[in-house]
């Protein structure tokens, strides 16, 4: 078993999956291309848990599944893939939206369904590839091929003109930033080289120490530009909400791919291997992460556009786990990477419930929704759990994310006492605004008067509504035992805090 | 042979187990009866109020026996969350007090449900939910887990207050409801993680597990000893405007009087101690921890005396029963938060259970009013009623008479409030209680003359209460009239926790003064809207003191709604306009270079547009060349 699925083929096989459909071998069957995506989806989900799992039941913190071989140039080291807790856990997430994409693709994507699944398969793969690998050309190479992957699908799927204006911009702004980033990975790989070690990511982490921090700070700036893209960060979030805004369900999805990708980058580069300059940078970080709770959860209240409000609300929430992780203590971290996988299990379902409801309505103008409830009252119950899931109602994995950002924000160990609290109270501002907005919205869509008494107003089919009652079974799962994710968490924040110099 | 521990849990998990099964007979093919339903939870009630006893039986026996168990939830490092039971004697109290509201709703609501036949499953199991949430505040043995139940309960609010979910209005309001409890949640969430945290770290030495109640004491004077004082004082801060909102204390009441869209049964819950002051309990708990901040005990006062006097200055002139119902229970609390305020711990938990007999009582009352009246909500169209629904009259004035402290239950903790005052020297707040007292009594008779006196105003003819509801009104009328007494005279088992100095001696002076403020306030009321002498006179400066409170709560209204959306729209403008520009920026520079680029390439540099536009370029970096030299442009 270990031959014959490692870390390599793991990564590589929505690849061979993608290509499959995409040089024709079910000769442009729908039906077959959306079912042969699905079951491999499920399979591939199944095998990935199965691997994480078997391979290390305690998840230890070095790589729990690894293979290496030497396929690149001699002074490259060869390549090397394996996921450490964090890449496994992030890995199974990833795994988990491409099939809630593919579950939900069924009625939103009813043309190009060859290019659309291949695509999106391919995506996958460099998403994966990104998070395993331990090479830096390979990692630039998978960063640079998600990103294509994601502006052709919006290229060929979204009608707008504005919008593909923005696909663009957001492809021309991670390849700009990725390409910077190639320049530095080869000065480190340089500077590594000089000093007789082998080049790559896990040397890199070793030895960062011997690197001037100057260096270290041309690595890091680039690593922090593509991860505030993705994640995103004021001002870099206007393409990337401009393309949420028009794309469908199974669009959506995927831009939480982008954000695990973003926030991956941030734990693993910037956090843990530039750990020195990463304390340089973490007061700055969490000023900026505070600014962009307040100002995309204000934002959020006024905006009338249903897509449009739950970005900027969706981009707040996951800068309160930026803000987490800056305090750079135990709790913090583990509150951090708890919080970032709530809010993208907690955004998932209700870009989902929203763009239901917006299908049925067709709009997204919020003062043209209202009394859904009445009619899909399944979709409404839903809707109303994921809502205080994001919220942070208890027995919900937010609550859990919340109660331990909130002690990681006042455990943080670099500022003084006085600043600890005055940050910790803003993020409860900015978490109050995005508790009323979440309230307008749903009782908005769900309650009120009936706007569209034309609209065909359906309750939720069988395969959406499965979808969402996994991310609901997840969400209450973490939230009733979530120790299932926070030992595991621990013992990697507990390597990361134990680089820092503080 | 049961174990205490397994009667306590047997206890709070009856009503979620009632809860589940009419869930399941919801959704399955085997459905209840409207009427197996209430059957189902009146059974699920009884046995929490018959185990509640039991309880308090048990810590009876055993005199302030404390019964305590934990099991571990999380644990990140040094910090170990846990779950468990606390019981001791003031959340007896409160158990056994709840337990016979959540007893008197069950046999109140399946008339209620009748009348509108709507929502019956919704309807139990909401309640046995929220009486299930209810049970594990007051037993909660640390911090944390009062606050998820605290969070928990809000939920249930907001769902019992949107329960007409078709009603715009009860929507609206619920809404209201939510945010003002979620932002009461998240202040008390803040100031739980600082404390948590802050006592760990400067605590390490010693075990602790979590914030347990059984050694706040030591906790909050290692965190005052070893913290920055200005951090204490935030969390204390935190913790005190928490529960102030949570409470529903002015200028945050606007929640309370919102939830008055909840079924009338449920209502009476909501503005009784079961919840309304969960926010007290919560400070009650906290007393250690706040005690050792002394000066921030005048938030407490300031708060609560406001209140008070607004709140029932508000009441005075309101005409719907709910919204008196509200101000009600705000003005009561308002009384214990200020006596709070004065450190008097028991005096505080004793006038809490002592009012909220009467207030359960009195909300009850109006309940069978409104029963027998066809859902008339307003006292503008009633009267006449004490000979429809006699028993009714008399349930509100023993109620009345109790809440404005004549006698029976609610004499004897205002006696002690105004005796301490008056022993203190705090001739302010004994004043301003006075006045209190007054405006109480001249709204609470103003009410019974209104609905009981004088003729009938309304179209519906009113109809016979049943026995059932009578019997309800009476398991209330016992406690109102005799728990103060028994408090006084077996003080030290019922008030284990009590010092019995505070009980002590007592001025006549001050109680005949109390008294005649009080009369005072029943006369006016009776010659305004009885005999109709003072008709004339009704009290307009009341009405524009009333206004100033409806301008308060507008105010957070204002913020809520108008401020926010007014922010957002600024950042609107700022995204729409400036953001976007910023993005076109790099396009158009890159254009125009590519323009010149092009341009010179196609030797067309003599063209007018290309040399107006070299002019232009040129006259620019002149000007920039001529700033920077001189620093200004001439």
């Amino acid at each position: 078993m270990n031959n014959i699925l490692n870390a390599f083929t793991y990564t590589l096989l929505p690849l061979v999956a993608g290509l499959i459909i995409f040089i024709g071998i079910f000769k442009n069957n729908p039906i077959i291309i959306r079912r042969f995506a699905k079951y491999f989806s499920v399979f591939y989900l199944l095998a990935g848990v199965c691997c994480f799992y078997f391979k290390n039941t305690n998840f230890e913190l070095e790589q729990i599944f690894s293979s290496n071989f030497t396929t690149m140039l001699p002074y490259m080291g060869g390549y090397s893939a394996g996921f450490d807790t964090l890449g496994g856990i992030f890995a199974i997430i990833i795994s988990f939206i491409v099939l809630i994409c593919f579950i939900c693709a069924k009625s939103t994507v009813l043309t190009k369904q060859k290019i659309f699944y291949s695509l999106v398969l391919f995506f996958e793969s460099s998403a994966l590839t990104l998070i395993s690998t331990q090479d830096f050309y390979i990692f630039c190479t998978a960063a640079i091929f998600g990103v294509l992957c994601i502006y052709v699908l919006l290229e060929n799927f979204l009608t707008q003109k504005s919008a593909k204006e923005s696909a663009k911009n957001y492809f021309i702004i991670n390849a700009f930033f990725i390409f910077l980033l190639c320049g530095s990975f080869a000065l480190v790989l340089a500077l590594l080289a000089h000093n007789g070690i082998e080049a790559n990511i896990v040397n890199l982490t070793h030895n960062c120490k011997d690197i001037s921090p100057t260096i270290q700070s041309m690595l890091f700036i680039p690593l922090l530009l593509l991860g505030a893209v993705k994640i995103p960060f004021f001002p870099l979030h206007k393409p990337l909400l401009d393309i949420i805004k028009n794309s469908n369900a199974a669009l959506s999805c995927l831009f939480l791919s982008e954000f695990i990708i973003g926030f991956y980058i941030f734990i693993k580069f910037n956090l843990y291997t530039l750990s020195t300059v990463f304390e340089i940078f973490a007061p700055v970080l969490a000023i900026m992460a505070i600014f962009n709770v307040l100002y995309f959860s204000i934002l959020a209240i006024g905006e009338l556009d249903l897509k449009k409000s739950f970005g900027y609300f969706y981009f707040s929430q996951n800068s309160i786990a930026i803000c987490a992780i800056c305090a750079m203590s135990l709790e913090g971290i583990t509150g951090g990477i708890f919080q970032g996988i709530s809010c993208v299990l907690t955004a998932l379902g209700l870009f989902l419930c929203f763009c239901f409801a917006s299908q049925i309505f067709k709009t997204t103008k919020l003062p043209f929704m209202g009394a859904l409830a009445t009619y899909t009252p399944k979709l409404a119950a839903m809707s109303f759990i994921l809502t205080l899931s994001a919220i942070g109602v208890p027995l919900t994995s937010g609550f859990c994310a919340k109660f331990l950002c909130t002690i990681g924000g006042f455990a943080t160990s670099i500022y003084s006492q006085n600043t600890i609290w005055m940050c910790t109270i803003l993020i409860f501002l900015g978490l109050i605004v995005n508790a009323i907005y979440l309230i307008n919205t749903f009782q908005n869509i769900f309650f009120g008067a009936d706007e569209c008494q034309k609209c065909k107003k359906t309750d939720l089919l069988r395969h959406r509504g499965f979808a969402l009652l996994c991310i609901i079974f997840f969400i209450i799962l973490l939230g009733v035992a979530p120790y299932i994710l926070t030992g595991a968490i621990t013992k990697y924040a507990d390597m990361i805090v134990s680089e820092f110099l503080i | 042979m049961i174990d205490i521990l397994e009667l306590v849990y047997i206890m709070i998990f009856t009503p979620v187990a009632c809860a589940a099964i009419i869930t399941v007979s919801k959704l399955t093919k085997f459905k209840l009866p409207s009427y197996g339903n209430f059957v189902l939870s009146l059974v699920s009630s009884l046995v929490c109020l018959f185990l509640s006893v039991i309880l308090f039986g048990y810590t009876y026996t055993y005199h302030g026996y404390v019964l305590e168990s934990n099991f571990p939830v999380c644990a990140i490092q040094n910090i170990l969350l846990y779950f468990g039971i606390y019981v001791d004697n003031p959340s007896c109290l409160f158990i056994i007090f709840s337990s016979l509201l959540f007893f008197i709703t069950n046999i109140f609501s399946y008339r209620y449900l009748l009348q509108n036949r709507q929502g019956f499953e919704r309807f139990y199991i909401y309640l046995n939910i929220t009486h299930f949430f209810t049970y594990c505040f007051f037993i909660s043995s640390n911090l944390v887990q009062s606050v998820v139940f605290l969070m928990a309960q809000t939920l249930m609010l907001y769902l019992f207050s949107n329960f007409y979910f078709q009603k715009p209005i009860s929507q609206e309001n619920s809404k209201k409801v939510f945010i003002t409890n979620i932002t009461a949640d998240f202040m008390i969430l803040c100031a739980c993680c600082a404390f948590l945290y802050f006592s760990t770290i400067t605590a390490d030495t010693i075990t602790i597990p979590t914030l347990g109640y059984n050694n706040i004491n030591s906790l909050g004077l290692y965190s005052f000893a070893g913290l920055n004082p200005l951090v204490f004082i935030f969390i204390c801060i935190l913790f005190m405007l928490g529960t102030i909102i949570k409470s529903g204390q002015f200028p945050f009441s606007r929640s309370i009087s919102m939830a008055t869209q909840a079924p009338n049964p449920v209502f009476s819950i909501i503005i009784s101690p079961v919840v309304l002051a969960s926010g007290v309990f919560l400070l009650l708990r906290l007393f250690p921890l706040l005690n050792l901040t002394p000066a921030l005990f005048e938030i407490l006062k300031i708060f609560g005396i406001t209140s008070a006097i607004l709140a029932a200055l508000s009441a005075a002139k309101e005409n719907e029963i709910k919204n008196i119902c509200a101000k009600m229970a705000i003005s009561q609390l308002g009384i214990a938060f200020c006596t709070l305020g004065f450190k008097m711990y028991n005096t505080c938990v004793f006038l809490i259970l002592c009012s909220g007999f009467a207030i359960a009582l009195i909300s009850y009352t109006l309940n069978t009013v409104n029963y027998s009246t066809g859902s008339q909500d307003n006292i503008k169209f009633l009267g006449g009623l004490r000979e429809k629904i006699p028993f009714a009259a008399a349930a509100y004035l023993v109620g009345a008479v109790s809440l404005c402290g004549f006698t029976f239950s609610g004499f004897y903790p205002r006696a002690f409030i105004f005796n301490n005052f008056y022993m203190a020297g705090n001739f302010i707040y004994l004043i301003l209680l006075l006045i209190c007292s007054f405006v109480s009594a001249f709204y609470i008779f103003r009410v019974y003359f209104r609905i009981f006196e004088g003729n009938y105003r309304g179209t519906f003819e009113p109809k016979v209460v049943g026995k059932a509801m009578n019997f309800g009104i009476i398991a209330l009328i016992i406690p109102t009239i005799f728990f103060g007494y028994i408090s006084i005279k077996y003080t030290n088992v019922l008030f284990a926790f009590a010092n019995q100095t505070n009980f002590g001696n007592s001025n006549p002076f001050v109680n005949v003064f109390a008294f005649l403020t009080s009369a005072a306030g029943y006369y006016l009321a009776y010659n305004i809207y009885f005999t109709k002498r003072l008709y004339s006179l009704r009290i307009r400066t009341l009405r524009r003191l009333a206004a100033r409170y409806f301008y308060g709560e507008s105010f957070m209204d204002f913020i809520q709604n108008n401020f926010l959306i007014f922010l957002s729209n600024l950042l609107s403008f700022f995204e729409k306009y400036i953001l976007a520009f910023l993005y076109k920026l790099p396009n158009y520079i890159l254009r125009f270079s590519s323009y010149i680029a092009i341009k010179s390439q196609a030797n067309n540099v003599n063209s007018g547009y290309f040399r107006f536009v070299l002019w232009i370029c040129a006259v620019a970096l002149l000007t920039c060349l001529i700033y920077f030299k001189t620093g200004t442009i001439r």
